[in-house]
Order: C-alpha cells, then sequence, then structure tokens
C-alpha cells in the first residue's frame, strides 16, 4: 500500500528502522519505587468529609454496583455512607451527585487488604485521607508525564517529599 | 462439540486429527477453535465460544437508566465509548432530545481517540499472529500512552470513561487540552509513517498475509462481515456515513476501502483508518463551538422500540431498546460485531484451501474479540 | 603418585586448560550466561523497556541465576503416554552436541584444540546435522499433537537448509583450496571471503538461520500456532538444558560464520602476544554478528513452511550454483589473492 518499493528497500529498511529504536527512552516505571503522579480527575478511593455530608442517600441510591451503604455513625444524627470496594468499579457518579460535595475522589488507586471484609470501609475509615507514603513504603520519586512531539510522553522524574 | 469422546477420536481417518486453539491463547479473550487438520492442510474449522458471558442483556433489566451506561461499558474492554454511545442515542432519541453542540463534538473527540486505541492494540495483534517476537506488539502499546494519558486528563480514567451520558457529556475539556492533543497527533503521525517503512511495507510480513483468507466481494455481504472486514473487499459501507451521529455529517471525512481482500487489506484498511480519525480529532478540536455541554434529562423514558446504531472500532453495532414508560428498560438486545465476524473463519475452508500456520494471521485480521460476541 | 599427577598435567598444562577453561567448560557457561542476559537487555532496548533490572542492581545480571535455580527446583513432569525413557535421556544428549561443534573452531594460530587431521570443516557439518534430527525425536516422543505438528516442520526446514549451506561453503573451499579450518583462516590474511563471496555468504546466512533455529526460520518453535512446538512437554530441569542446547548451537554456527567469512582470527597484532590477539578478534567478530543476528531477529516474521521449502530449492540452491561459477573464475584468474 501506498508506493510501491522494491524488493532490497522492503528488506532492509525495517531492519534500520528497528535498529534506531535503540535510542528511543523505555518506558519502563520502576513500581514500587517510582509511581505515576495522578491527574486532576483520576478516579481514584474516595474520601468523605462527615461534616458536610447530610445522610441524604442520593449516592447509595444512584451506585450502578450496589456499593455504598448508609450506616448509623455515633456521634453524628445522620446516617453516612459505608463502600465497599471489593464492588465499587470508580465510576464517579456518587461524587458528581453528591448535593454537599462531602464525597470526593483521591488520585490513590492502590486499595489492598488481605481479606474480603477489609475492603469495607466504615466512614470513619472513609474520611481519613490517605498518604500514598503510609501505603507504599519504597517509594522515592513521583513521575509526571508530559505529551511531547518528539518522544510522545515524557516523565519528570521529582523526589517525593 | 466441545470436549471429544474416544469414539469420535477414532472415527477420523485418513490421519486426520482435531486440535484446539484455547481457550488460553495469544490473543485477549477466551475461546476456541477447534481444527480438523493432517498436519498442514486444514479440512474444517469450528469456533467455540461463550466462555465469558455475563448477561448484561439482563442485568441492564435492572438498571436506571444513567446507571445502566456502567455495565454496557464493560461489555468491551477496548472501545468502550462505542458501547456507551449505541445506548445513549437509543435513549435520545426515545426522550426526543438532542444533546447540545459543543457536547455533540467531545462525543466526537473521545469516539474517535478511542478509534485510534482500539485499532493499535488489534493491530499488534496481527503483527504477533505472524510470530513476530513481540516488538511491534510493545511498540504499539507504548504508543498508546499518549491517548490514555489525554483521556485521563479529560474523563478520569484510562477505559473505563464513562463520559458520554444521555443529555450531552459529563465535564467540559480542561485547561490545556487542545494543545496536548495537538502535540499528541503531530507525534502519532510520525509513527505510522515509522510502522509503515518498518511493518507493514516489510517483504516478510507481506509474505505471511498476502493473499491469505480471501473473502471476495459478493461472499463477505452473504456471510455478513463487519467492520473493516467488510471494507477490506471492498464494500463502502460506513456507519459514520449512512446514518451519521454525534458530529460526523458537519466534518469532512472519506471511507477507506481496499481492493484485494486478503488479511493484509484488513491490516492496511486499520492503518489508514487511523490517519482518517486523525484528521477528524483535528478538525473537530479547530472547530468546536462554545456552549453548555449538558441537559437535564427526565427520570422516566416514554413508551416506544427504538433501534439505534454506531460504528465501533470492529464494526457495526446496534441497540434494539424497548421501553415501556418507568426508569428502567423493559428489554435490550445487543447486536455485537464481533459476533459475525468470528464466523467467518468457518467458511473459509470451504472455498478455498487454507494450511494450518494460516489461522493465526486470518483470524487475527478478522479482530475478533470474544468479550464483544458473548455479551 | 602426586608427582605423576603433576607432571602429566605440566606436560599437557596447554591442553587441559583448553579443556576446562577456554573454549572448553569455562567458555561455554560463560557464553551462556553472557548471551541471554545480552539478549534480554537488548532485546528489550528495541523494544522500548528496559530487561531484567532488580536483581543484580542497575544491570540485572543475577536475574538469570536466579531463573536457572527456580528451574531446576521445578518439579520432573514426564507424560504418561509419551516414551519415557526416550523422553527423559534426549535433552541430556542435547547440548553434548553442539558443545563438541565448539572445540572444532581455531581461536587463534595456534589455539585448537582438535584438529581432525586436516578435514575440520567436513566434521563440523557432519556432527551438525544430528541437531536437526534429535529435534525432530524429542517432538516424536512426547506423543502430543502439537509437538508432532512441530516435529514435522523440523524435517521441512532441515531439508530447506542444509544442501544450500554446504553449496555455498564448497565456495570457501574451492577458494582457500584445503578443507581444513586453520587454512581457510590463513587464507583471508590479505581480503576476507565475504566480499568474493558475497552470493555465497547470503546463501549461508539464511540457512544459518535454519539451522540455528532463528527467526525468519524458527519452526521448531512455533509460539504462536503451536503453545511450544517441539518443546512444549518440556519443564523444569530438562527446559533448562533444551534452553542450553539452543544457545550452545548458536554460538557454534556464528563461530563458524566468522571463522568462513569474516576472517577468523585476522587482525592488527594489537596485544603484542599473537595468541591473545587472535582470540580477542574472534570475540569481537562474534560480538558483532550477535548484535546483527538479534537485530534481524526482531524485524521480521516468520515464514510458513512451505514458503520455505520453496526458497530453499528454488532460490537458495541456484544462487548457490552461480556463487560456484564465480568462485571458480575467480580462482583461476587471480590465484595469488587467496593464501598467506
Amino acid at each position: 500500500m501506498g508506493k510501491s518499493k522494491s524488493l532490497l528497500s522492503r528488506i532492509v529498511v525495517p531492519v534500520v528502522e528497528v535498529a534506531k529504536h535503540n535510542i528511543k527512552p523505555p518506558m519502563t516505571h520502576k513500581y514500587p519505587f517510582e509511581r505515576q503522579k495522578g491527574f486532576e480527575r483520576t478516579r481514584g478511593r474516595h474520601v468523605l468529609y462527615i461534616d458536610k455530608c447530610i445522610g441524604c442517600g442520593v449516592c447509595a441510591w444512584i451506585c450502578p454496583v450496589n456499593a455504598i451503604k448508609m450506616v448509623e455513625v455515633e456521634g453524628s444524627k445522620y446516617t453516612h455512607p459505608r463502600i465497599d470496594y471489593g464492588r465499587c468499579c470508580y465510576c464517579g457518579l456518587c461524587v458528581e451527585y453528591c448535593p454537599r460535595r462531602a464525597l470526593v475522589h483521591t488520585p490513590i488507586v492502590e486499595v489492598t487488604s488481605e481479606s474480603r471484609d477489609d475492603l469495607i470501609y466504615d466512614p470513619k475509615k472513609l474520611s481519613v485521607k490517605p498518604n500514598i507514603k503510609e501505603i507504599l513504603p519504597e517509594l522515592k520519586y513521583e513521575l509526571e508525564p508530559v505529551i511531547d512531539a518528539k518522544y510522545g510522553i515524557r516523565y519528570i522524574r521529582r523526589r517525593v517529599t | 462439540m466441545g470436549i471429544m469422546t474416544i469414539e469420535e477420536v477414532k472415527e477420523l481417518e485418513g490421519g486426520l486429527m482435531r486440535v484446539r486453539i484455547g481457550p488460553q491463547h495469544p490473543i485477549s479473550g477466551q475461546g476456541t477453535i477447534v481444527v480438523t487438520t493432517d498436519g498442514e492442510i486444514v479440512y474444517d474449522v469450528e469456533v467455540d465460544i461463550g466462555y465469558s458471558h455475563r448477561g448484561i442483556e439482563k442485568i441492564l433489566e435492572n438498571r436506571r437508566w444513567l446507571q445502566g451506561i456502567i455495565p454496557m461499558e464493560r461489555m468491551v474492554m477496548l472501545d468502550t465509548s462505542h458501547v456507551a454511545m449505541a445506548y445513549v442515542r437509543a435513549i435520545e432519541e426515545l426522550l426526543g432530545i438532542e444533546a447540545p453542540p459543543r457536547a455533540q463534538y467531545i462525543r466526537t473527540i473521545v469516539l474517535e481517540m478511542n478509534r485510534i486505541i482500539s485499532h493499535t492494540y488489534a493491530l499488534g495483534l496481527l503483527a504477533e499472529s505472524t510470530a513476530w517476537n513481540p516488538a511491534v506488539f510493545l511498540w504499539t502499546t507504548a504508543d498508546r500512552e499518549p491517548f490514555l494519558d489525554l483521556m485521563e486528563m479529560l474523563t478520569g480514567a484510562r477505559w473505563s470513561y464513562s463520559f458520554i451520558v444521555p443529555g450531552g457529556v459529563r465535564a467540559d475539556l480542561p485547561h490545556g487540552f487542545r494543545e496536548k492533543a495537538k502535540e499528541a497527533i503531530k507525534f502519532f503521525r510520525d509513527r505510522l509513517d515509522t510502522y509503515m517503512d518498518a511493518w507493514i511495507d516489510n517483504f516478510l510480513f507481506e509474505i505471511r498475509t498476502r493473499k491469505v483468507g480471501v473473502i471476495p466481494r459478493d461472499k463477505a455481504i452473504e456471510w455478513g462481515a463487519a467492520g473493516p472486514s467488510l471494507r477490506a473487499s471492498g464494500v463502502a459501507y460506513d456507519t459514520r456515513k449512512n446514518e451519521p451521529y454525534a458530529a460526523y455529517e458537519e466534518l469532512d471525512f472519506k471511507i477507506v476501502t481496499e481492493k484485494d481482500c486478503d488479511s493484509y487489506a484488513r491490516g492496511a484498511v486499520r492503518v489508514k483508518e487511523m490517519y482518517v480519525s486523525l484528521d477528524i480529532i483535528e478538525q473537530a478540536l479547530d472547530n468546536m463551538p462554545e456552549g453548555p455541554v449538558k441537559k437535564t434529562v427526565p427520570q422516566n423514558v416514554p413508551r416506544g422500540e427504538v433501534y439505534a446504531r454506531v460504528e465501533s472500532a470492529r464494526g457495526e453495532l446496534g441497540v434494539y431498546v424497548v421501553s415501556d414508560g418507568r426508569d428502567k428498560p423493559y428489554r435490550v438486545k445487543i447486536s455485537a460485531p464481533s459476533f459475525r465476524n468470528i464466523f467467518l473463519i468457518e467458511m473459509l475452508p470451504k472455498i478455498e484451501e487454507i494450511r494450518f500456520a494460516d489461522i493465526p494471521p486470518i483470524f487475527y485480521s478478522l479482530d475478533p474479540w470474544f468479550l464483544d460476541a458473548d455479551r | 603418585m602426586i608427582e605423576s599427577i603433576l607432571k602429566f598435567v605440566e606436560a599437557n598444562f596447554k591442553t587441559l586448560f583448553m579443556i576446562t577453561v577456554f573454549p572448553g567448560l569455562a567458555f561455554i557457561f560463560g557464553f551462556l550466561i553472557f548471551a541471554v542476559w545480552f539478549e534480554r537487555k537488548y532485546l528489550a532496548r528495541l523494544m522500548v523497556r528496559m530487561g531484567p533490572v532488580h536483581c543484580g542492581k542497575v544491570l540485572g545480571w543475577l536475574q538469570l541465576i536466579a531463573d536457572a535455580i527456580k528451574l531446576i527446583t521445578k518439579e520432573f513432569i514426564v507424560p504418561r503416554f509419551s516414551l519415557r525413557l526416550l523422553f527423559f535421556l534426549l535433552p541430556i544428549i542435547l547440548p553434548v552436541i553442539p558443545a563438541i561443534l565448539v572445540v572444532l573452531i581455531p581461536y587463534a594460530k595456534d589455539y585448537i584444540l582438535y584438529d581432525a587431521g586436516g578435514n575440520g570443516l567436513i566434521l563440523f557439518l557432519a556432527l551438525a546435522t544430528i541437531y536437526p534430527v534429535l529435534s525432530m525425536l524429542i517432538g516424536w516422543v512426547s506423543n502430543n499433537k502439537f509437538t508432532i505438528i512441530g516435529a514435522l516442520r523440523t524435517i521441512y526446514m532441515d531439508v530447506a537448509a542444509e544442501i544450500p549451506i554446504v553449496l555455498s561453503v564448497l565456495g570457501v573451499v574451492i577458494l582457500a583450496g584445503t578443507y581444513d579450518l586453520v587454512s581457510i583462516v590463513e587464507a583471508q590474511r590479505k581480503i576476507w571471503f565475504i566480499i568474493p563471496q558475497i552470493l555465497g555468504f547470503i546463501v549461508f546466512l539464511i540457512g544459518y538461520l535454519g539451522m540455528t533455529e532463528r527467526i525468519p526460520m524458527d519452526f521448531p518453535v512455533a509460539e504462536v500456532e503451536l503453545v511450544f512446538g517441539v518443546k512444549t512437554e518440556y519443564t523444569g530441569p530438562l527446559y533448562l538444558l533444551m534452553m542450553e542446547a539452543d544457545y550452545i548451537n548458536w554460538l557454534a554456527w556464528s563461530l563458524l560464520l566468522v571463522v568462513l567469512y569474516l576472517g577468523g582470527y585476522n587482525g592488527p597484532n594489537i596485544f603484542g602476544n599473537e595468541t591473545i590477539s587472535g582470540i580477542f578478534w574472534t570475540l569481537i567478530k562474534l560480538f558483532i554478528v550477535m548484535v546483527v543476528i538479534l537485530t534481524v531477529k526482531i524485524s521480521y516474521a516468520r515464514l510458513r513452511v512451505d514458503q520455505a521449502v520453496r526458497l530453499g530449492w528454488r532460490v537458495l540452491i541456484p544462487l548457490s550454483f552461480i556463487n560456484l561459477v564465480i568462485t571458480i573464475l575467480l580462482k583461476y584468474y587471480f590465484p595469488g589473492l587467496w593464501g598467506g
């Protein structure tokens, strides 16, 4: 397709083009020592602001996989959401429809545990902001991707403070 | 025809054997091809699907209209926004509303970027089927990264966007999106030229895929091929031109067809379609109108039935929705393109002679996506 | 008794050194570690990624040792309906044959382990043809549909690759006038044989890709359509032995390529000592051949088996006959150029 080339150029040119890949920088992240920084809109784990939440239940009503259930919390007169991360599919509908903006996304996507029951986060656990250094203690660098016309993606490495 | 008994095995005469390729194999998804061969020539092929049936049509009967976008997207993992677009198009037609113009342009950008992401993956798998020690597959995986990061900047996720909703899209373009998208487009055009030099115009790739798996024009229409497999046999059929949706009516592009109907042509159609997609994205970014991006829609959808189609990366995808006035659908039926494409390989041994080593190049060039076929 | 052993060692010191260190056991194992590491790192670089990085700090060379330990400690699985004794024995015999081939090559003027009485080239080619036969037997013995198809393809490839190799090597023999590998290298003092024998070199190269089972002609292990081809049923320590056999075979044939066409150990004498210079130049040329063959491996797809046979009989054999005619004319009109 395109212009028809001669037999010799169809055999030799691929080898030359392949060998040119030697000078491209590699695109590997040495996880968990480096991690790609999330963007502003990245939909990761939630954080609940308990003083703003009024217990209306829209998040539980709209969740498509029934991952949110409203439970009682001591010290508050409203019920608050409890999210089951075994079911959550990170679609973002609960964040979009919360009338008080009490539920927000963070760019942390590492939610792991050793048993299914630990994945259910009750409202007190949801209100603690996650810290990436506690989840990944060996983390040293953070990579920020920059889109560039020559290399595609270039990563800027910064030390994590 | 699943597991064979000993009596069935002994029935095969003439030194034939039945070889099962699958359900674990280098392509994504699970499906089996049972090939009757004598080592070199193939006499019969049978495709066995159904390993990843999830019952999405039944799940949708219990989800409200907005919630239903989420399971629909997870039907296919690569070109997710096309499936959501088909469902949303059906809902909007039943409601009788139209999304605002700025939302239509943003939808076009998301759909075309999704097409690029899906085609590079499929082409990488086609190269791997000719046993190309996964170099090309890894290049295409690395080159999708700018587009995946652009999508994450725009929507918040890398493949399950949940971005197209009835009434418009969920958010507007972020700050600086246009310049970054233009850089990514310039990079990808140079990469496509490299692919043409190193891979499509490669003597050994051509020798494996030319004149292999020829589906003539009339047979392609008769057997029901879809998408690039149909356009590679010379039929100029594209839903974006026949029944335009999103902003395709106002944009200027042409349908890509090829004359020889072999596996090479099917790969070539995909590469040329990527050039066309890059042009569409540039035009949409330049001519975007101002205005709101979302309208509010009512909860209940009036009674009616509608059939909506879109052109996904694999072919024409149709959704038939029956509604009875509530806030949940009564019945949804999805017609998937891969379901029609996969069974083309069963008809091929009847019209020409294929060898056992030709089965991967033919099969991967039809772009079978078992998740799509099983729904 | 100890004195007699020490006297024996001192009298045959050079031979014992050649057997155990270079080009014997230590060299072969060292080459295995280097070749696998280099292949993984270099191919990774061409695929826009890094190779092994974590074990062994930055270069990742301990990764290979870790993989070898993992393979050795795995379970021995022998399928029930195969020929069990042969299934177990064949991978043990397999690495021995290429290792014998390595000792027939001259690394410097007076550094060759076995001379074969002036017939080193014929012995090399004769022993090297056992390797595809053993490969086919391995596929036959496993009693599995995929391995049987792989075994059939190995024999097709053998037919397509060997006759062109022998015919193209005849051109070199005519120019040098002898079958002895040391004399062939000496005959390349003024000009390397790749230049007058360019057609023969191309034919030899394609046959060489077939015999060492590299892409574009790696039929015994046809990974996409057959699960792993001939080696499907092997796991654990037997698989490690087969992998070693593959790399040692590559080493032997690459050395033959260096000796026949690239001038062997000829090169300027930079170390003062001729033996060490010769060994150095042989290894440098071997490294360049490895880099080129790995780049070719990544750039091409695999041929279909009937296309390879057609290539062998319709293209390579006529080319090698044309090469023979040109060689005879060259030898007749320029007799003085070849020869030390």
